[in-house]
Parts: structure tokens; C-alpha cells; sequence
């Protein structure tokens, strides 16, 4: 199963439950509010989108499928923006 | 307990947050001490450790206190990104350039000794290159449009008895390029090769840099904290804590750089001070440096900058002691009476040039001190 983390040329910062990330390209800044924000900090550990699903569907009590829903277009879009990216082979 | 009606008082409170030894009892803020507190919280950056304090449930904030809080420490922790990107950029051109650089303070000090680099709110960029590369440095700086605030007095005064030039490029952001930790007697007596040399790496959005290592970042911390501001800013005061919780200092080492450089009294008042500010002891290790003796001469400069003295003249005087020979001392007094017009100029806010009244300014030193030689 596929696992993916932070990319490592992004830098961010925690803001309370928020985080701010700096694309590695550019000048602006993305703010990772409530479920962005929870999973961006559950990638310092490289994951597979089924763990990140299990973590969440606990801690919001709600069914994986649910969660499941809304977290790959998420996961999508962080490496799209260059956020997050597979991780190598043996990172866990 | 501190008076709930001072803020500054509860932003040392804050300051403290965490280390060991300080006070660790839930606390409230009254409503009506809110607003000073949150803006001497932002003013002297460490938002960051109301936040985790309040994470920590240490600090019991109402839902506005803690919605204002959390826009508050935001807006640090964009600008705090925003020099890190300069930090990058900046890093490239000088690799490309060939001029090494260390960072000091801000991002070197946040990511290597807080537990969370949001902890530690940092405005400007402050970077350290050799004396043999400063003049390229300068140069590099102003082909990438930054724009130095305050010229040197005269060519050759940076590297012969200056601290540091402040440059700001079109998007606000500061960086102050260093040869040296301090201007006055204390910056000329360390040693900035030795310093440069003892450095190692850290990472930073995938590239490497270089920044102090933990021995040489408590001192820099100390003489920051001693020598920086007057009165002593809290971050520089909580980098003196933090450093000496959290870094693996050599006290032996560190113990023969302050011998060396000069510095005993410099880290004597810097941990006196952390216990005054933060009410909180650094590590055991670390109060082994109390028992170096600073000589005289040393503690005397101090209190140039630790005195009301500092505003008038006394850093300046201080370092006219510290000069090493007739010639030096003659020059420094040249650069600093009959300095460029440039300089002049920039010094004069506005109004024409004028040596004349660059010439009163030390007799005003003169005038104004009291009458009885004390403060």
C-alpha cells in the first residue's frame, strides 16, 4: 500500500489547530484548517490513506466509508499543490 | 502571583511557559488586562507559548481570548514563513556566490531547540558571513535589490569595528547581515573565525544550512539577551532557558569561550536575568558559569549597555576603550565625528547635513549625564 508524507522542501507552521504550509513554488500560503489540518500533522509519519481513514473514522466517530469520502480528493489535492508526495519504499 | 493589572508582568508569566522550574498552576486573565497583554504578546513575539500554554490547558483563555490569540499568533507565523522563504532563496544565491553563511537566531534557534518551531516568533533574518567575505555579501545583497538602511560611516568601518548592516528588500522583510554577535567592546572581542568555524548543519525545506552549534548558540543567546535590548526583550531571554534546557551544550567549552571572548559577565547577567524575567532557574550545568569571574573592566562595560548610560554614548565610549592601539583608536573616532556624507545624510532624518550638529551630539552625552557620575 501506497504511503505518503510531507514533501520535504515545505515549510509550514502549526497555528493553534490550524497549520500553515509555503508551497515549495510561489508566494502564497495555504492554511490547513480542521480535517486538513489533522491529517496534514497524522502525514509527519508517512501513512496509507486506509490507516489515515481508521484514525479519523475513530476520532470523529463516524464509518470509514464516510471518512473515506472525503479524504482522498484531500489527499489529491495536497500532492497536486506539491504538499505531500508517495513516500519512498521502507519509510513508515 | 503577579499583579493581574500588569501586562507585562503576565507576558513574563507567559514567557516561562513550560521550562522547568516555573510556575505551572492554571491561570486566567481578566478581560480588562487582556487587551495590553495580547498586544505585548505580539509585540515581543511569543504568541507561540500563549498558544501552547493554552494547549497545555496551563493558560485558561475565554473562546474571544483564544480566537483573538489564535489570529494574533497566525499573523507571526506567516511573517515567521515569510523569512524562512527568504532564508532559502537567500541561501541559494550566496551557495551560488560562494560565500558560506550561517543563520543565527529566528529559524536556527526554532526548529533545533523548541519543542515545536511555533513556539519561537521571529520578525527579521539575521545571517552571519566572514569578515574576509563581508564586502561580497554587501554586494550580493544589493544586485538582489535589498537596500541597506544605515551606510558604514566610512569605507572600512564595517570590518574593522562594526556588528552588522541591515538591509530590507521591496517585501518588507529584513535581513541583518553580521560579521559579529554585538557591536561595542564585547562584538570585538569575539573571536567571528572561531565563531564560524564551530557551526554544523540543519535542514530547512529540504536544503541545508548551517547555524551555531549549541555551545556558541547559549552564548550568542546570552549576549542577545545581556546586550541586545535595553530593557531585555523575553525571546532572546527565553532562547537563554531554552538553549540550556534543551541544547546538548558543552559547559566546558562553553565555560572557555566565555573566558576567552570575554564574555563571563555577558552569560552571568543573561542567567541572572532568565531568573528575574521567567522566575525560573536555567539547568544546574549551566549555573557553573556563575562561578567564572568577570574581570572588572568587563562588568564596568556592561553596564554600558545594560544602563540607562546606553543612551547616551556609553556602547560607542565603551568601544573606544576596547580598541586595541593609538592608530584604531584614532580611526574609530575619525569614522564616527567626520563620517561620510552619505552617512551623515542618512543620520540627519530629513534635515540638510550637518557635521556641526553631529559634533553636539556627544557633548549633549556630556551635558546630560547626572550630576553625581551614577546611571
Amino acid at each position: 500500500m501506497q504511503r505518503f508524507g510531507w514533501s520535504p522542501d515545505v515549510l509550514f507552521r502549526s497555528a493553534g489547530p490550524d497549520v500553515l504550509v509555503a508551497p515549495p513554488d510561489g508566494d502564497e500560503f495555504e492554511l490547513l484548517s480542521g480535517t486538513a489540518g489533522v491529517v496534514w500533522r497524522l502525514l509527519e509519519t508517512p501513512t496509507t490513506i486506509a490507516e489515515l481513514v481508521d484514525v479519523l473514522a475513530e476520532l470523529y466517530g463516524t464509518t470509514a466509508e464516510t471518512v473515506a469520502a472525503d479524504v482522498r480528493p484531500l489527499i489529491d489535492e495536497l500532492m497536486e499543490r506539491g504538499l505531500i508526495r508517495p513516500a519512498p519504499e521502507g519509510d513508515a | 502571583m503577579p499583579d493581574p493589572a500588569d501586562a507585562d508582568t503576565l507576558a513574563r508569566r507567559v514567557a516561562g511557559f513550560g521550562l522547568p522550574g516555573a510556575d505551572d498552576r492554571p491561570w486566567s486573565i481578566p478581560d480588562d488586562v487582556w487587551p495590553s497583554l495580547l498586544a505585548s504578546l505580539a509585540a515581543q513575539r511569543i504568541t507561540g507559548l500563549a498558544v501552547a500554554g493554552a494547549e497545555a490547558e496551563w493558560l485558561l483563555l475565554s473562546d474571544p481570548q483564544a480566537e483573538e490569540l489564535l489570529s494574533r499568533h497566525r499573523d507571526t507565523m506567516l511573517w515567521a514563513l515569510t523569512v524562512e522563504r527568504k532564508l532559502l532563496a537567500l541561501a541559494a544565491e550566496f551557495r551560488a556566490a560562494g560565500i558560506g553563511l550561517v543563520v543565527l537566531k529566528g529559524p536556527a534557534v526554532a526548529h533545533r531547540f523548541y519543542p515545536d518551531p511555533s513556539w519561537r516568533g521571529f520578525g527579521d533574518l539575521d545571517v552571519l558571513v566572514r569578515t574576509r567575505d563581508w564586502r561580497a555579501a554587501c554586494a550580493l545583497l544589493e544586485d538582489l535589490g535589498l537596500h541597506r538602511g544605515l551606510p558604514e560611516p566610512r569605507s572600512g568601518f564595517d570590518e574593522r569595528f562594526g556588528k552588522a548592516a541591515e538591509y530590507r528588500g521591496s517585501d518588507g522583510c529584513e535581513v541583518d547581515l553580521h560579521r559579529t554577535l554585538v557591536v561595542g567592546p564585547f562584538g570585538l572581542w569575539i573571536d567571528p573565525d572561531e565563531m564560524f568555524e564551530r557551526t554544523t548543519e540543519f535542514r530547512l525545506g529540504g536544503v541545508s544550512l548551517r547555524r551555531l552549534e549549541d555551545t556558541v548558540a547559549f552564548l550568542h543567546a546570552c549576549v542577545h539577551a545581556s546586550l541586545g535590548w535595553w530593557p531585555p526583550l523575553l525571546t532572546p531571554v527565553r532562547d537563554v532557558a531554552q538553549i540550556a534546557t534543551r541544547g546538548e551544550v558543552d559547559w566546558a567549552a562553553a565555560a572557555d569561550l566565555a573566558r576567552r571572548w570575554r564574555l563571563a559577565v555577558v552569560v552571568r547577567h543573561a542567567i541572572e536575568t532568565v531568573k528575574e524575567l521567567l522566575g525560573t532557574e536555567v539547568p544546574e550545568a549551566a549555573r557553573g558559569l556563575l562561578a567564572l569571574r568577570p574581570g572588572r573592566r568587563e562588568a564596568r562595560l556592561l553596564e554600558a549597555y545594560t544602563t540607562d548610560r546606553r543612551r547616551r554614548g556609553a556602547v560607542d565610549l565603551a568601544t573606544l576603550r576596547a580598541i586595541r592601539g593609538p592608530r584604531a583608536k584614532a580611526a574609530f573616532i575619525r569614522d564616527l565625528l567626520v563620517p561620510g556624507r552619505v552617512f551623515l545624510a542618512a543620520r540627519s532624518a530629513g534635515r540638510p547635513p550637518s557635521y556641526v550638529r553631529r559634533w553636539l551630539v556627544p557633548l549633549r552625552w556630556v551635558l546630560e549625564r547626572p550630576k553625581n557620575g551614577q546611571g
